[in-house]
């Protein structure tokens, strides 16, 4: 067994070295990098409008946001929500220009005038 | 000796820390938590053109020259406008004075910046929008158009309540009917 | 609207789920409702119009009728209600430390390469890179978004460094895109049409960094022209926010010139006298370096054989965008967009000039937006409140709807003034060829300003 000692040693020592050797290169073999992405900005958040109780006596925009070709959809719901909702006033309106612009003067007027909007249809 | 061997190792950890890990200091105005200060112009990129392949960046160079609130707020209120009521129990009132300059980057120069009262709204602390002020601001409103090039400073009243101690500003160019897009600016009004 | 307090039902097609509820996010709703109908309606008749209405929501499987009821009146959760903030996480500087093996697979799954293998931005390359400009790494360069209605991500110089390094670029180019960068236009416009786009390079710049406008400048044949390229694809989708497939990038085909988006510099060498090259049409001055940015859909490979000229062959080719170029059909009242850009090859440049007449290019521009027709078939479609009048005898659309199949109507196609027809020359005088595109002018940047 004392004669065993010194190999015991030794072997426990090389063992260790191997190991360390071997993380050490695995190491090495590692690399960081940097992170190509940007930067989202914070977000607010928006709470939605109190719903309405009932639709009967109210008012309903529907909303035609003019993508080509889709009004055919948006008369249609008119027709048929009118159909379905006779006590609801349904009104069909055209957003101005393309579907990329903007409509002050229609979101005035279904502030003043509306209370809820449908509003469709791209694609 | 072992405290003053701890506290050297921190002292020098804190240092390495702070020269090593990445600066990625946010710039003020670009979050709620980080809002920019009165006093300290901002530079905002807007994107100004028309249809969707045509928008141009362009600079605008904000500052938050003044804020008023409460009494000083109301004096020059009252003055502005006769019809200018006081403000409703529990509120305050908020007149900003703001400057912005707007410079196109490119060659086109073509927009003109639609400026808009609503593209400035206030938030309470905790992300409240306030509700528009039927308040008459002092000339001149925050209202006009802007070409490359051009600067306007003008006014905007809030409605606020009185409790709010941490009320933010933003600026957002696609509000109120706007036709320009950039990202939200985050102001401090206190 | 809901801002404005009225309660709002958005009525959508199907295909758009994750694009809606991604921008209701960001836009602060995280909660809207939505009603689905199935995808397209988009020249359905009112009959198949009123099926969708009367069926089904695809997504949810309740009745659509009954949905924009709920969506309208039903009472708000706690969570409909909540006002605040909601910050994101920053991404972290660093990514690894991994094996170099590893991080491609990482970059690759996180979707921050265009598919293809990148060169790794290790710190070491990307303070190379930045030794390419005299701008600080921690300057802001712009903001970009997908398109008007997505969010803007911003960007420092360090960040453009970033996506040169991956694009494998080189330092000396990178004032060339930090300048693409800088205009803040997306290469990933997330359009259902699957846009591209083109950068043109002029000034010294060219030749400083060894960029091709001769034989092959528009393929795969130059380090500079392809990286430059790739390089505003990667900033596209990694700071731009861009190219996320059905939220940020809806492109129902996707488009292969987004690779490299037809990075090329001008053959200004070569212009005919007159022919002004195209940073001095946008207003720059001989001897600065500067890019062009466009935008469009395709590119057709013409060439140039008798009888017929070289621009009667044009205006005939003009006529075959259906893109958004030359065939528009928006509601009566709303002008068409048609667009043309023209890459000529040197030789084509030259006959134009000499056996033609075209003292300029803005000259030939003219010639064809005077002389370009719509075709009747093309015009019909498009007017359908015109062939109503047409159809009650009412001129000139009576005469019109008498032309034989195949004519042209005396409407010009390109409708937009404000629109030139922009005239590129490039390539190798090895055959009278040129390409042409439904592509408009968007931005210059100076590349002077990022050295």
């Amino acid at each position: 067994m004392k004669k065993l000692k010194p190999w015991l040693l030794l072997g426990v020592f090389l063992l260790i070295s191997l190991l360390a050797t071997y993380a050490l290169y695995a190491d090495e073999a590692k690399i960081t990098v940097l992170n190509p992405l940007g930067y989202s900005p914070p977000i607010r958040r928006v709470p939605m409008a109190p719903r309405l109780e009932a639709l009967s006596g109210k008012t309903i925009y529907i909303v035609d946001v003019k993508f080509p070709l889709t009004e055919q959809f948006l008369a249609e719901m008119q027709k048929v929500l009118t159909e379905k909702y006779p006590q609801t006033n349904w009104v069909l309106r055209d957003k101005r220009g393309t579907y990329f612009d903007d409509d002050p003067g229609l979101w005035a007027e279904i502030k003043e005038k509306g209370s809820g909007v449908i509003m469709g249809i791209g694609h | 000796m072992n405290t003053k061997l701890t506290l050297s190792s921190l002292l020098t950890c804190l240092f390495l820390t702070i020269l090593v890990c990445p600066n990625i200091v946010a710039a003020q105005g670009d979050s709620p938590s980080n809002p920019a200060p009165a006093g300290k112009p901002f530079l905002a990129m807007i994107e100004c053109g028309e249809g969707y392949t045509s928008q141009e960046l362009y600079d605008m160079k904000i500052t938050l020259v003044e804020v008023l609130r409460g009494k000083r707020a109301w004096d020059l209120l009252k003055g502005a406008n006769p019809s200018n009521n006081p403000p409703k129990t529990g509120f305050d009132y908020i007149l900003v004075r703001i400057k912005l300059e707007f410079s196109a980057r490119g060659s086109r120069r073509v927009c003109s910046y639609e400026l808009r009262p609503e593209q400035f709204a206030a938030l309470s602390a905790d992300g409240r929008e306030y509700e528009t002020s039927p308040v008459v601001s002092p000339k001149p409103e925050l209202s006009g158009s802007l070409r490359s090039g051009e600067s306007f400073e003008g006014w905007r009243a809030f409605l606020v309540q009185q409790g709010d101690n941490k009320t933010l500003m933003t600026f957002d160019p696609a509000s109120g009917g706007g036709m320009s897009r950039g990202k939200i600016i985050w102001f401090q009004l206190y | 609207m809901e801002k404005l307090g009225k309660p709002t039902a958005p009525v959508i097609t199907n295909v758009f789920e994750d694009l809606v509820k991604t921008i209701a996010f960001k836009k602060g709703m995280p909660d809207q409702r939505f009603v689905f109908v199935p995808h397209p309606v988009s020249g359905k008749p009112a009959s198949t119009c009123r099926e969708y209405l009367e069926g089904k929501d695809p997504i949810t499987g309740k009745p659509v009728l009954q949905e924009i009821v709920e969506v309208l009146t039903k009472p708000l959760t706690e969570e409909e209600k909540k006002t605040g903030f909601i910050e994101r996480p920053k991404p972290p500087r660093l990514a690894g430390p991994d094996t170099p093996e590893n991080l491609q697979q990482l970059f690759l799954k996180n979707g921050w390469t265009d598919g293809l293998p990148i060169v790794l931005p290790t710190e070491e390359k990307v303070a190379e890179m930045l030794r390419g400009t005299s701008h600080k790494p921690d300057e802001m360069v712009a903001q970009m978004r997908p398109s008007p209605p997505h969010e803007a991500w911003e960007y420092t110089v360090e960040k453009v460094a970033i996506n040169a390094v991956m694009a494998g670029a080189k330092p000396e180019y990178f004032p060339v895109i930090l300048a693409v960068a800088s205009t803040g236009v997306t290469s990933l416009f997330t359009s259902t049409t699957s846009f591209a786009r083109m950068v043109v390079v002029n000034g010294p710049i060219r030749d400083q960094i060894g960029m091709n406008s001769g034989i092959g400048a528009l393929g795969p044949f130059n380090h500079a022209n392809a990286t430059i390229g790739r390089a505003w694809t990667l900033i596209s989708r990694n700071l731009g926010g861009g190219g996320t497939t059905g939220q940020t990038y809806l492109g129902s085909q996707g488009n292969n010139l987004n690779y490299n988006n037809l990075c090329f510099a001008e053959k200004e060498e070569e212009l005919p006298e007159g022919w002004n090259p195209v940073h001095l049409q946008k207003g720059f001055k001989p001897g600065e370096s500067v890019v062009s940015l466009f935008s469009g859909w395709s590119i057709i490979d013409n060439g140039g054989f008798k009888p017929y000229s070289f621009q009667e062959v044009m205006k005939r080719q003009s006529l075959s965008f259906f893109t958004s170029g030359t065939g528009n059909c928006f509601k009566n009242g709303v002008p068409d967009s048609a667009a043309l850009t023209l890459l000529l090859d040197p030789l084509v440049a030259k006959d134009l000039k000499e056996s033609q007449g075209f003292k300029t290019k803005e000259e030939l521009g003219q010639w064809l937006i005077k002389n370009t027709f719509k075709s009747t078939w093309e015009y019909w479609a498009c007017r359908p409140d015109d062939l109503k009048k047409a159809q009650e005898g009412v001129e000139p659309f009576a005469s019109w709807l008498k032309l034989p199949p195949g004519a042209l109507v005396p409407v010009p196609v390109f409708f937009d003034s404000n629109k030139p027809i922009e005239i590129i020359v490039v390539g190798g005088r090895t055959n009278p060829f040129w390409q042409a595109g439904d592509f408009n002018y968007i931005a210059s940047a100076s590349v002077d300003k990022w050295k």
